[in-house]
C-alpha cells in the first residue's frame, strides 16, 4: 500500500489546477499569477524563461518529501489534464549517471510504487526507455504507450558528444516523419543546403515533433540558459520540475507553484525531527557519545520490537577528515581506532565507505543479520544512498564542507517505515559535532538544513539543543559574551533586561543569559554609543535568535487543547456534522438529468476541426494551428479503435467518483451520451473525438449535482429541523483536540513575539489577521491559542458548510475553559454569501454548545468586538 | 491478493495477510433489505464492521465516508471495479 500523504495529495492539487487553468486560458503566465495569489494570497511574477506558452513551474519538497513519487503522478496529471491525450511522449530528466540508474531500476519495476502509479492511470501501456532504446522506437510504440525516457541533460547538449546521437540523422526510422503536416515539419532540423537540405531523421527531431512532457529532477542544476537552449530544441509542451532547493531570485528563477515545508513532512512520519546537537571540543569525546547513544538507542529500539515487531538497528555515520600530506588529520583510520580501542567496538560492526573502500556496496543494512552499526566516511555518501536506520550522524571534521555535512545530515533524517515509533527516541534523529563554537555550528547546521530544502525558520526550529550540553560544563551562555569598547553601567539597564543581560563594567563585556525581544535589543542599542558596539549587540541578538529555545508552548509543555465539534443525531446516534451526512444514503446519480447544455459542452466549436477526422482515410487535412494538428493526429491514431461501449467505458473510468458506484455512472454516462447523439445529432466518431473536452463536461456535470444535493441536504438538515423543532438533534461534544504536530506549510514572520500560541510557530497570517491575533495574544483572559490551519483536517478545527469545510482564523481557550473561534473578514468581504453562510453556522455552533463556546466573525477591524468576545 | 484459506462466507472481514485486514462490502451487509445497504461505505457500516487490529483495505462500491478520513484511521479505499486489477 503505498498512498499519497496529505501535503502530497495537496501539491498534485495545485498542479492539476495550474494545468487546467493553463489548458483553458492557453496562458500559463495567468494561470501561475492566479494560483498563486489563491494559494498564497500574494502577488508573483512569472518567468516564462523564454517558452511563452510552455507552462512551466516547481513543486518543491524537502528532502525524504518523495519527489520521484510524485513525479510519477504529475504525468498523468499533464498527459490528461493539460495535453488532453491517453499517452503521451515524457522525458524524464535526471541530474547525474548515479541517479539515472535508480530511476530507470525504479520505474522498471512493476511492482514498484512510481511504475505503478503510472500502469494504473496508463492502463499498462507505458514503456521504460533509455535514450539508446529510444532511437529504435517505432510509430505504435509511440502511438500506443506512455513513452517514458529517462536520461540526465546531458545527453541532449548538442556540444557533447552524449548529445551528438540524439542529433544525428538516421538514429530514428524514417517511417515516423511520414504522412506528418508539412507546417509540422517546417521547425525541424535539416541538413545544410549544400548536403541537400533534407530532414534530418534524429531522434531530437522526433521528440521535437512529438511535443514532451518534460520532467526535471533536482532541478535547481538545471536553471542555466545552455539547459533552456537544449530543451527549446525539444520543443515541450510542459515542464514540471521537482527540487528541494530551487532558485526562487533573479532572472533564472523558477516558477514555484508549490512549497511543502518540513513541519508538513513532519506530521506524516515522513521524516526524523527534532535533531539533537551535542557539540564537543574534543573529537574522542565526540566519537565516544556518539557509541553511547547509538547503545542507548538499540537498546530502545529493542523494546520497541517487542511491543510493535519493527525491527530498527541505529546506525552512525562518521564523518572522519580526509587525509593530507605532512599533516596529521582525524581520518579513517583514526577514527576507527578510537572506535575499536577507546570505545570497545567490535569491529565487525564497523564499516568504511570512501572512494577507496567500498564497505557497504552491495550490503543490505536493513536486514537483521546484519552487524554494521558504525560507518565511517570522507566526504558524501554515494548520491541516492538512504538507510533509514541512520540515527547518528557524527562529524570530527575541522574542516567541514557544507556540502558534505548537508548530505549527510539528509542521511539521517529519513523514518523508518514512515512511521511514528511509540518509543519517542526513536523519533529524532541525533547530531554529535566535533566544535568549538556552538553557535557556529547550529548555523552552520540550520544553514545545512536549509539547503536540505528546509525554510530558514523550520530549520532552526527542529535543530534542539542537547540538555547534556549544560550539564557536561558548556554553558550555552558563556559563549554569548562579548567585548564592548565602553560597556553601559548595570543600572543604566531597565529591570526587566537586568535578568537578562548581564553587564561588566570592568572589563566591558556584555553577556546574555536569556533570550531577549527585539525591542529590548532596541533598548540595549540605544544604551551603548559607538556603533562597533552596537553592531555587537546586533550580532549578539541574531546569535541568539538562530537559536531556538526558551518558548516552550503550551503544546510542547503537553497540555491538551480540544474543542467541540457540532454533533448531529443521525440514525439514532450522534455523530460530528461533516459532509457524509448530507448526501442522503439512497442517492443515485443515474437519477439525475444528464443533458449537456450548449454553455457546459459547446459543440459548434469543433464543426471546423471536423475534417480532420477525415485525414485518415482520405487524405486531406484543413488546418487550424499546427499544434493542435499535431496532437489531433495522434489521438486519431489511438481513437480509431474507439466505438461506443469503449467511448463509456473510456468516459466512466475517467469521469470516476469515490462516491458514485460504477452502475450508476455507466447509467448516467450512457445518458449523456444519448442526448448528445438524439437531440444535438452528433455521431459517436465526433464524440470520439472530442471525448477529452466530453469527460471534462461530464465531471463538471457530476460535481454540480454532488453539490446541489449537498446544499439541500443542508438546508433540510439544519433550517427545516430549526424550523420544526428548535435545535433539539443538535449538540457538540466528541472534542476534537489539537495534535502535537503543527504543519503549517508557511510559517508566519512578523515583527512581535507571540507569548500564548499554543505550538512554537504560528501559521501565515496577513497583517490584518496579525493585527488581530495580537489583540488576542495580549489579552489577559486567555489560556492560549492557536492560528487554525486551513485544509488541515485533522490538525484543526473545522464547521461545515453546504460546499465545504470551514475553518475559522483563530481558535482561542480562555482561562475559564470557554472556547472562542474569531474569524477575520474584511469589510467587504462580511456580506458575501459565503461569509454569510459561515457566520451562520459558527453561530449555529455557538448556540448548540449551551454557552460553552463562542464565535465571532468581525466585519473589518472590530477589535473592541473581539476584546469584548474575550472577556466573556 | 490470493484469496486465504481462512475466508469466511458471508463475513464482509474476507481475509488477513500480514496484519492487513481485508474487507469486501455487498448489499445487505447490516442484515437490512434497504436497496443501498451495504455496498457503499458511510461511517454506519465502518463501525459495524467485524474488528481487525491494523490497516485495512476496504472495497466496496463507493465510499461516502471521505479519503482523508479513512486515511487517517489507515484504510484504504478500493473502489470496485475502478480498482481491482486482473493480472
Amino acid at each position: 500500500m503505498f498512498t499519497l500523504k496529505t501535503y502530497q495529495q495537496q501539491t498534485l492539487e495545485k498542479l492539476e489546477a495550474f494545468l487546467r487553468r493553463a489548458a483553458t486560458t492557453k496562458n500559463p503566465t495567468v494561470a501561475y499569477e492566479e494560483c498563486i495569489r489563491e494559494t498564497y494570497r500574494r502577488e508573483s511574477n512569472y518567468n516564462d524563461a523564454g517558452f511563452p506558452n510552455v507552462p512551466y513551474v516547481c513543486l518543491r519538497l524537502p528532502t525524504g518529501g518523495g519527489k520521484t513519487f510524485l513525479a510519477s503522478h504529475s504525468i498523468a496529471l499533464a498527459c490528461k489534464e493539460y495535453i488532453g491525450k491517453d499517452v503521451a511522449l515524457v522525458l524524464w530528466l535526471v541530474p547525474s549517471s548515479a541517479i539515472l540508474e535508480q530511476t530507470l531500476k525504479a520505474l522498471r519495476d512493476r511492482r514498484h510504487p512510481y511504475r505503478v502509479v503510472l500502469d494504473e492511470a496508463f492502463d499498462g501501456n507505458v514503456s521504460i526507455r533509455t535514450v539508446e532504446e529510444t532511437l529504435g522506437i517505432s510509430r505504435s510504440d509511440l502511438a500506443g504507450n506512455l513513452v517514458v525516457v529517462v536520461s540526465t541533460l546531458a545527453a541532449w547538449r548538442v556540444d557533447r558528444t552524449e548529445g551528438r546521437r540524439v542529433y544525428e540523422s538516421g538514429g530514428v526510422s524514417k517511417d515516423h516523419f511520414e504522412f506528418v503536416p508539412k507546417e509540422l515539419l517546417e521547425n525541424l532540423e535539416r541538413h545544410d543546403s549544400e548536403n541537400g537540405g533534407a530532414l534530418k531523421y534524429s531522434l531530437a527531431n522526433l521528440v521535437h515533433l512529438h511535443r514532451p512532457i518534460v520532467i526535471v529532477d533536482e532541478a535547481h542544476n538545471a536553471r542555466t540558459d545552455l539547459t533552456f537552449d537544449t530543451l527549446k530544441r525539444l520543443n515541450p509542451s510542459c515542464i514540471i520540475e521537482y527540487t528541494a532547493t530551487p532558485k526562487v531570485r533573479g532572472s533564472d528563477r523558477s516558477n514555484v507553484l508549490y512549497n511543502v515545508s518540513a513541519a508538513e513532512l513532519k506530521s506524516e512520519h515522513v521524516i526524523k525531527l527534532p535533531i539533537e546537537l551535542l557539540t564537543l571540543g574534543e573529537w574522542q569525546q565526540t566519537v565516544s557519545n556518539a557509541v553511547t547513544k547509538q547503545r542507548e538507542l538499540e537498546a530502545v529500539a529493542k523494546e520497541e520490537e517487542q511491543t510493535t515487531g519493527e525491527y530498527i538497528r541505529p546506525i552512525v555515520l562518521l564523518q572522519a577528515e580526509a587525509d593530507r600530506v605532512g599533516q596529521t588529520t582525524i581520518n579513517v583510520n583514526e577514527v576507527k581506532k578510537c572506535l575499536l580501542e577507546q570505545c570497545n567496538v567490535p569491529e565487525e560492526e564497523i564499516a568504511i565507505a570512501t572512494g577507496e573502500e567500498r564497505g557497504i556496496e552491495g550490503i543490505d543494512l536493513l536486514q537483521r543479520d546484519c552487524k554494521i552499526r558504525f560507518i565511517i566516511t570522507k566526504q558524501a555518501l554515494k548520491e541516492g544512498w538512504d538507510c533509514p536506520f541512520a540515527y547518528v550522524f557524527c562529524s570530527v571534521a575541522k574542516v567541514r564542507s557544507s556540502k558534505d555535512v548537508e548530505q549527510l545530515l539528509g542521511r539521517v533524517l529519513r523514518m523508518p517505515n514512515v512511521a511514528p515509533k511509540q518509543q519517542d527516541p526513536l523519533n529524532r534523529a541525533y547530531a554529535f559535532v566535533h566544535s568549538r563554537d556552538f553557535y557556529e555550528t547550529a548555523s552552520n547546521l540550520t544553514d545545512s538544513l536549509t539547503r536540505c530544502g528546509f525554510e530558514p525558520n523550520d530549520a532552526s526550529r527542529f535543530l534542539e539543543i542537547k540538555n547534556i550540553q549544560v550539564e557536561l560544563g558548556l554553558d550555552l551562555f558563556s559563549q554569548l559574551t562579548r567585548t564592548l569598547s565602553s560597556a553601559p553601567e548595570p543600572t543604566a539597564l531597565p529591570r526587566e533586561l537586568r535578568e537578562k543581560v548581564k553587564v561588566n563594567a570592568k572589563d566591558n563585556t556584555i553577556t546574555l543569559v536569556a533570550k531577549i525581544t527585539e525591542e529590548e535589543k532596541k533598548q540595549l542599542t540605544e544604551l551603548v554609543e559607538s556603533p562597533e558596539d552596537k553592531q555587537v549587540i546586533e550580532q549578539l541578538y541574531r546569535a541568539v535568535h538562530r537559536i531556538p529555545m526558551s518558548y516552550t508552548s503550551p503544546a510542547k509543555r503537553g497540555e491538551v487543547f480540544s474543542v467541540p465539534q457540532l454533533l448531529i443525531e443521525f440514525d439514532g446516534e450522534l455523530r460530528p456534522f461533516d459532509e457524509e451526512i448530507l448526501i442522503p444514503p439512497s442517492w443515485n446519480l443515474a437519477e439525475h438529468h444528464a443533458e449537456l447544455s450548449e454553455t457546459e459542452f459547446p459543440i459548434k466549436v469543433d464543426v471546423g476541426t471536423r475534417g480532420l477526422i477525415d485525414v485518415d482515410s482520405t487524405g486531406k487535412a484543413y488546418f487550424h494551428n499546427p499544434n493542435q494538428i499535431q496532437q489531433e493526429l495522434t489521438s486519431i491514431l489511438v481513437s480509431s479503435r474507439m466505438h461506443r461501449p469503449e467511448l463509456v467505458v473510456w468516459l466512466v473510468k475517467e469521469t470516476r467518483h469515490p462516491s458514485i458506484p460504477h452502475a450508476q455512472a455507466v447509467v448516467f454516462v450512457n445518458k449523456v451520451l444519448e442526448t448528445l447523439i438524439q437531440k444535438c445529432g452528433l455521431d459517436i466518431d465526433h464524440l470520439v473525438y472530442v471525448r477529452f473536452r466530453l469527460k471534462e463536461a461530464i465531471k463538471k456535470k457530476v460535481a454540480e449535482h454532488i453539490e446541489a444535493t449537498k446544499k439541500m441536504g443542508y438546508q433540510d438538515l439544519l433550517f427545516a429541523d430549526r424550523v420544526k423543532k428548535g435545535k433539539g438533534k443538535f449538540s457538540v461534544g466528541e472534542d476534537i483536540v489539537f495534535p502535537r504536530e503543527y504543519p503549517a506549510n508557511s510559517v508566519w514572520k512578523g515583527n512581535w513575539q507571540p507569548e500564548r500560541h499554543f505550538y512554537e510557530v504560528v501559521a501565515d497570517m496577513n497583517d490584518e489577521e496579525a493585527e488581530c491575533a495580537f489583540i488576542i495574544d495580549h489579552h489577559p483572559n486567555v489560556e492560549y491559542w492557536v492560528r487554525n490551519l486551513e485544509r488541515q483536517e485533522h490538525h484543526s478545527f473545522w464547521l461545515q458548510t453546504s460546499t465545504d469545510k470551514f475553518y475559522p482564523d483563530f481558535v482561542v481557550k480562555l482561562k475559564n475553559g470557554k472556547i472562542v473561534a474569531v474569524e477575520y473578514k474584511r469589510d467587504k468581504d462580511y456580506s458575501a454569501d459565503d461569509s454569510k453562510e459561515k457566520r451562520w453556522i459558527g453561530e449555529f455552533w455557538e448556540t448548540s454548545s449551551s454557552g460553552l463556546c463562542c464565535f465571532l466573525m468581525t466585519k473589518g477591524k472590530e477589535w473592541d468586538k473581539v476584546k469584548q468576545k474575550l472577556n466573556l | 491478493m490470493p484469496l486465504p484459506k481462512n475466508a469466511k462466507k458471508s463475513s464482509p472481514l474476507i481475509g488477513v495477510h500480514k496484519g492487513v485486514g481485508y474487507y469486501l462490502l455487498f448489499n445487505g451487509i447490516l442484515g437490512d433489505k434497504s436497496v443501498d445497504g451495504g455496498n457503499i461505505l458511510t461511517t454506519r457500516i465502518l463501525q459495524k464492521l467485524p474488528k481487525h487490529d491494523g490497516p485495512k483495505v476496504i472495497y466496496g462500491e463507493g465510499t461516502r465516508v471521505s479519503l482523508s478520513r479513512l486515511r487517517k484511521q489507515s484504510i484504504t479505499f478500493k473502489q470496485v471495479p475502478y480498482e481491482i486489477k486482473t493480472s
